[in-house]
């Protein structure tokens, strides 16, 4: 990503698919710090604590306990200091209705989660091309 | 027939016709030879649609013919039916009838039909409901079975990579076998989605041009070179959900295109307006299916060649529950080596005029 030292934050809940995108970022050489919480609920309070360094972007899974992704999506994007961090949900759910809610979020992407590894990590490899040319806002 | 009947009968035609319970008369093949316009209009037709119709095609339920119902009425005239309109709609009625008879002959029948008010509404509702409760199910269960699924898809391919140099060729073999019925159960589970979604969600309906969902299809699939896909006849707009109706294209093309051994395979599509439907036929020269199959095919998840790997068995269960969401009709008539046929037949009102 252009700003190396802005943590990715992702908000994913199962345990292997935390070690598929983990994986896939040490294959991919991204150095951004990559941080991990299990919630909307525990995401939430992670940028509550963060302001200083907010993450450059954030990986949203949807189907997750106690808060999912698109309640924390709606909370994010109207909260005037988090709204500007793009957000790309990556879940396994082809539901329209998911679909639909996430782009009236103003989500920055929507991915399937692949069911190969390899395919997973051509799509991190694009998440990544395309941001590292996209600028971010700096606020 | 119907004229003739009233020929030497006047008065009784005003009486009939402005009687408050649905008559119908049928003759002695059960033909219906009179109907007035009160049951014309508790089965959603005109007197017209009922003329010559065999009577079975009304006065009977999925598991009682005309026959078993009058044998049941004569000794529980009060028990309550649940008939189909024409328009897909059950209603519940009570019948009674009796045979005719002319110097001992007999001559057919006249029968009362009575709606009994309003229970159509509760049964219909009642079972949209419990249609709705299924998919609801299925899909919380699919969607919840897939994600240990997908865990240990990812896990087994990661072994194979990270411990390729501890495994010896059995042991990768075994993970190689895992591997692919996990995937195959994936793909099973996957189809139940797709099916449960059909019910839960409609997009709203918008103007479709067939001829460019078509072309959105070719575009999907990358259809062989040999293969010729032939639009016959002009194709209509529909307003409807643009997706449903892509995936019905995209599956019976899809299907076409895989059970098909022909060096010269093709596809034909065309559409046949009529009075109150049109037809979208789809016309193959593939493998085609024994008549024993038949039943068979529509099911979830059957195809009929051992182990298909590029067939989970879903296409033609996919496209019919779409068709039937719209009260249409899918039919299939083949010939095995030569071909398939197949018609979906639609209500009008879908067409964007």
């Amino acid at each position: 990503m252009i700003d190396s030292n802005r943590p990715i934050l992702l908000v994913e809940d199962d345990e292997v698919d935390v070690m598929t995108v983990k994986r896939s970022v040490r294959e991919l050489l991204v150095k951004n710090p990559l941080h991990i919480r299990g919630n909307g609920e525990e995401a939430l309070e992670y940028l509550e604590e963060h302001q200083h360094v907010l993450p450059c972007i954030v990986l949203l899974d949807i189907n997750m306990p106690r808060m999912n992704g698109i309640e924390f999506l709606s909370k994010v994007k109207s909260d005037e200091r988090f709204k500007r961090i793009p957000i790309i949900v990556l879940t396994t759910s082809k539901e329209e209705q998911d679909r639909y809610a996430s782009f009236n979020l103003s989500a920055a992407g929507y991915m399937i989660k692949p069911v190969d590894y390899e395919q997973f990590l051509t799509l991190m490899n694009t998440i990544k091309g395309y941001w590292s040319l996209s600028e971010f806002s700096n606020k | 027939m119907h004229s003739s009947f009233y020929e030497n009968n006047m008065d009784y035609k005003s009486i009939v016709n402005d009687l408050p319970t649905g008559l119908l008369i049928s003759d002695v093949n059960h033909k219906i030879i009179l109907a007035n316009p009160k049951i014309a209009q508790l089965f959603c037709c005109t007197v017209n649609d009922m003329l010559q119709q065999n009577i079975n095609e009304y006065i009977s339920t999925p598991s009682h013919n005309f026959a078993n119902i009058m044998a049941i009425n004569e000794k529980e005239p009060n028990k309550e039916w649940q008939l189909t309109s024409s328009t897909n709609e059950i209603f519940a009625a009570t019948i009674s009838g009796k045979a005719q008879y002319k110097k001992e002959q007999f001559t057919g029948y006249i029968i009362n039909i009575q709606k009994v008010p309003n229970k159509y509404l509760l049964i219909n509702q009642k079972y949209q409901e419990l249609q709705k409760e299924l998919d609801d199910f299925s899909y919380i269960i699919s969607h919840d079975l897939k994600a240990p699924l997908r865990a240990v898809i990812t896990l087994s391919e990661w072994i194979c990579q990270d411990y390729e140099a501890q495994l010896d060729d059995m042991g990768k073999m075994q993970l190689q076998l895992l591997n692919d019925r996990v995937r195959k159960m994936h793909d099973l589970i996957d189809g139940v989605l797709q099916y449960s979604r059909i019910g839960r969600w409609i997009n709203p309906s918008t103007v479709i041009d067939l001829s460019q969902i078509i072309d959105k299809v070719k575009k999907e699939l990358a259809i062989p070179e040999n293969f010729t896909l032939v639009v016959k006849s002009d194709m209509p707009q529909l307003f409807a959900d643009e997706q449903r109706i892509y995936e019905i294209f995209f599956h019976l093309v899809s299907n076409a295109i895989k059970h098909n051994d022909k060096k010269e395979p093709r596809l034909y599509i065309s559409c046949e307006k009529q009075a109150n439907s049109f037809y979208l036929i789809f016309d193959d020269n593939g493998y085609g299916i024994e008549e024993r199959h038949l039943d068979r095919i529509f099911k979830i998840f059957q195809s009929i060649k051992n182990d298909d790997k590029n067939s989970v068995g879903l296409g033609l269960t996919l496209a019919t529950k779409i068709v039937k969401m719209y009260n249409g009709k899918l039919q299939l008539s083949s010939v095995p080596q030569k071909g398939t046929i197949i018609t979906i037949e639609l209500p009008n009102k879908l067409l964007q005029v």
